[in-house]
């Protein structure tokens, strides 16, 4: 059920991405900031206790991308990268998107009609000795 | 003995005890508390304390909303939910079986 859960909300929050980095980001600063305050404390100087923050830490980018990652669905996401790519690729040459898109529509009807003709011509042949 | 980082599937139930015994708190509170109770023989990474919390957020275990810590900063604070109570009470059972039958493996003689 938790699993079930789990993928629904993630399937939810691929759309609403950019809200879900930024309170990332205010999660982590804040963090480091609990850190630097706790480090303050115990004598350390500003630079000193930012440094010993940040080592602690380990990297920050790091994290993040591993929240990323526990966020969304990794394969929906690629996938929509992918088409988002694509798409871009092909309006940036439209003559030859067109040419592309064209021929390949020829080409499918091509052995749409080749294919519905023949099963045409052999129903025709099966019936005709009956008839 | 050196620090060691958590074992693999454990973390869970550490953030869910924590957050149990303390009420809500912020993942730089759970991790220092997990480290203290260890008698800081544990190191929390943050690469996989965060994720895991998110985690359990996404299967309902536990909720989060943000507010004030004690030093009056803004910070994004945890706590348990209905579903994440019973999931302790479970996850502990289920330790507790586990290290009891390892306990005779390692001590044959009482067993």
């Amino acid at each position: 059920m938790s699993d079930l859960r789990s993928i629904f909300v993630r399937l939810c929050t691929q759309f609403r991405r950019t809200r879900r980095d930024l309170d990332f980001s205010a999660e982590l600063d804040a963090h480091l900031q609990a850190h630097i305050d706790d480090n303050l404390r115990t004598g350390m100087t500003v630079e000193e206790a930012r440094r010993h923050a940040l080592i602690k830490f380990g990297g920050v980018d790091m994290t993040k991308e591993a929240l990323r990652e526990q966020r969304s669905i990794p394969i929906a996401d690629k996938t929509w990268r992918e088409l988002r790519h694509a798409g871009a690729r092909l309006r940036r040459s439209p003559g030859f998107s067109s040419a592309a898109i064209l021929s390949l529509a020829l080409g499918a009807n091509v052995s749409i009609a080749a294919s519905s003709n023949a099963s045409s011509s052999i129903r025709c042949r099966i019936r005709s000795p009956t008839a | 003995m050196g620090k060691t980082d958590v074992w693999q599937g454990t973390l869970a139930l550490m953030i869910l005890k924590t957050l149990e015994t303390l009420g809500p708190q912020h993942g730089y509170g759970i991790a220092r508390r997990i480290e203290q109770t260890s008698g800081h023989k544990l190191l929390v990474n943050y690469g996989t304390l965060y994720p895991a919390l998110l985690k359990l957020e996404q299967e309902g275990y536990v909720k989060s909303s943000w507010g004030v810590s004690d030093n009056n900063r803004k910070a994004k604070f945890y706590q348990l939910t209905r579903a994440g109570r019973k999931q302790v009470e479970r996850e502990a059972r289920e330790w507790n079986e586990t290290t009891a039958i390892l306990a005779r493996f390692l001590s044959p003689d009482e067993a």
